[in-house]
């Protein structure tokens, strides 16, 4: 089958390789429909996410048709119509059972690598590195899926691809950032980043009550999409006083949630920015903090710090005085996205909100060098790349 | 004697940190005739002891590394196949303890040239499901031991011991072990 694959820094190439097979009784075999690009895979791209072999089929956000199910696999039958959440949850462990699957215990093989370095392993992922499990991701024809019986959201309903592919990561991943600040009546929230996670952290924040979203970007398309389609207030953070500008619009209050949807690899302007750019590239700090550290200056008292965009190593001169002065909280980590699968796929079928329109670049798997470099440059407006694999 | 610490050293590939976990064996201070490799690990599996129990005893080769193969010989007596290399090494084991829903130990006489015993406890801990420990140690001196083990197996008997309880509690949770291959 044809797959997109990664074969080194900045180098992405579509192959022949072998088709997936059913390895356990749980598994499925997907043929993929469609398949994005997220701002993630751009880590693998950049070469800074570790883990990756040449050849490793890439991608986690997709869909398709059920092709085959193993002999465990009951609730999907041939032909099903699935969108797949990009965690990989056996749904029967512990952290599972409170729907935290992306803390599942029994879905990476390669867990003791993890545990070298984070102490316990979350989920595995798919087409996210040997670190993340080691599976085959779903930016090809076709796709192995392990715990079928758990994981796939069946669509029956006669909503296009383009309006639920992004059920499976970046809408539930700008939801669950949002949700976990805790939003109520009235709130001010912050989001940094006005990438596709951004955008639907901003429409999520509305959705949860927020009165008035505060966004930030670099990127005058990215700014104006998170006003024209997210209702927010866009700023360029390029040369103003970022926690001025949020005491000023929030009444002197600060903002009560602070949404990172940038992660690691934020572009800052300070000195101290200037100090982490060199050393992440010299491998002495993985993560380049900014946005944190702006949004825990930035936060009202009691506030939450809600990181959504994705850190993987260390980060340097956090400002723990701030936090633990105004009594922050923490909210972070990889999304739990099965179990927005069905309330946010209602969102979509009520016509609260329309995720296809983020999207500005279609293509086909054979475009996907291509698509992964326009995404990287922001080229052309680049916000969302869809590729149809069939 | 003066107490002195080895270190198995298992070297981590995560290439994010390049960290190295470090497992502490210990001689035996109370021992000074007996040399004995120790490695200990738990994990909570969230299934009630009594079927971990029949889970360990009846699907022991899916679960636990380097063991292909388990043949009742009788009389509480077992036959293990390891394979190594292209040959598979037969082993005799005895299983000197088997309490369902509780325990297991079983001794090896000769694993190499040396002896092996292992234990496995399963203690309920209400709706959590149950902490099952499993402890294997070797006599002899460490450093051979260790080796000896390692070329048995092709793993430190730490590295055995968290593999093998992660199969079994993926096993006993899911049905089945993960497994992944490039596609």
């Amino acid at each position: 089958m044809k797959a997109v694959t990664w074969q080194g820094t900045h180098k992405i190439d579509v192959r022949n390789v072998p088709d997936p097979k059913i390895l356990n009784p749980r598994d499925a075999i997907v043929r993929v429909t469609s398949t994005a690009i997220c701002g993630s895979d751009l880590h693998f791209y950049d070469g800074k996410m570790p883990g990756f072999e040449k050849g490793d089929v890439v991608g986690h956000e997709f869909m398709g048709d059920v092709v085959e199910v193993g002999s465990s696999v009951s609730n999907l039958a041939v032909g099903d119509r699935v969108v797949v959440p990009f965690p990989i949850a056996c749904g029967a462990c512990e952290p599972c059972s409170r729907m935290e699957t992306s803390a599942c215990d029994n879905s990476n093989p390669n867990a003791a690598l993890v545990e070298a370095a984070y102490g316990y392993s979350a989920a595995a992922l798919f087409g996210y590195s040997h670190l993340f499990g080691g599976y085959a991701g779903g930016q090809a024809e076709y796709v192995r899926v392990p715990f079928a019986d758990f994981g796939p959201l069946k669509l029956e309903t006669d909503l296009s691809d383009e309006k639920v592919l992004f059920l499976s990561d970046i809408f539930p991943t700008g939801y669950q950032a949002a949700e976990q600040c805790g939003i109520e009546d009235g709130d001010v929230v912050a989001v940094w980043g006005c990438g596709p996670v951004g955008q639907f952290a901003i429409k999520s924040a509305f959705l949860l009550g927020a009165a008035k979203v505060i966004a930030f970007d670099t990127i005058g398309y990215r700014r104006e999409l998170a006003h024209s389609y997210g209702g927010a207030i866009a700023i360029d953070p390029t040369g103003i006083n970022v926690v001025e500008m949020l005491r000023d619009l929030t009444g002197g209050r600060g903002p009560d949630a602070c949404i990172d949807a940038v992660g690691m690899e934020a572009h800052g302007m300070s000195a101290i920015s200037a100090i982490d750019y060199v050393k992440q590239n010299a491998q002495l700090e993985q993560d380049r903090p900014t946005v944190i550290r702006q949004a825990i200056q930035a936060a009202g008292k009691g506030a939450t710090v809600s990181l959504a965009g994705v850190y993987t190593g260390f980060a340097d001169t956090m400002p723990m005085g701030a936090a633990f002065g105004k009594g922050l909280t923490f909210k972070m980590g990889q999304t739990h996205a099965h179990r927005y699968l069905k309330p946010l796929l209602k969102l979509i079928e009520d016509g609260k909100i329309d995720p296809s329109a983020i999207i500005t670049h279609r293509g086909t798997l054979d475009d996907a060098p291509a698509l992964y470099a326009t995404f990287h440059d922001h080229r052309e407006r680049c916000e969302k790349v869809v590729m149809t694999a069939a | 004697m003066t107490k002195r610490d080895r270190t198995i050293a298992i070297s981590a590939t995560a290439a994010a940190a390049g960290f190295a976990i470090a497992l502490a064996s210990r001689r035996s201070s109370r021992d000074v005739t007996e040399y004995r490799a120790r490695t200990a690990r738990t994990v909570t599996v969230r299934r009630d002891a009594t079927e971990l129990h029949a889970i360990w005893r009846e699907r022991f080769p899916e679960f636990f590394r380097g063991v292909s193969a388990v043949e009742r010989t009788g009389n509480g007596r077992e036959r293990w196949s390891i394979p190594s290399g292209k040959r598979v090494r037969l082993i005799d084991v005895a299983v000197v303890d088997d309490a369902p829903g509780e325990r297991v130990a079983w001794h090896a006489e000769k694993l190499g040239a040396y002896a092996a015993h292992g234990l496995v406890t399963f203690n309920p801990i209400g709706a959590r499901g149950s902490e099952v420990r499993l402890s294997l140690a070797l006599d002899g001196p460490v450093a051979k031991t260790n080796a000896a083990f390692a070329r048995l197996f092709g793993l430190s008997p730490a590295q055995i011991a968290a593999e093998s309880l992660r199969n079994f509690k993926a096993l006993a949770e899911t049905g089945e072990i993960p497994k992944a291959v490039h596609n």
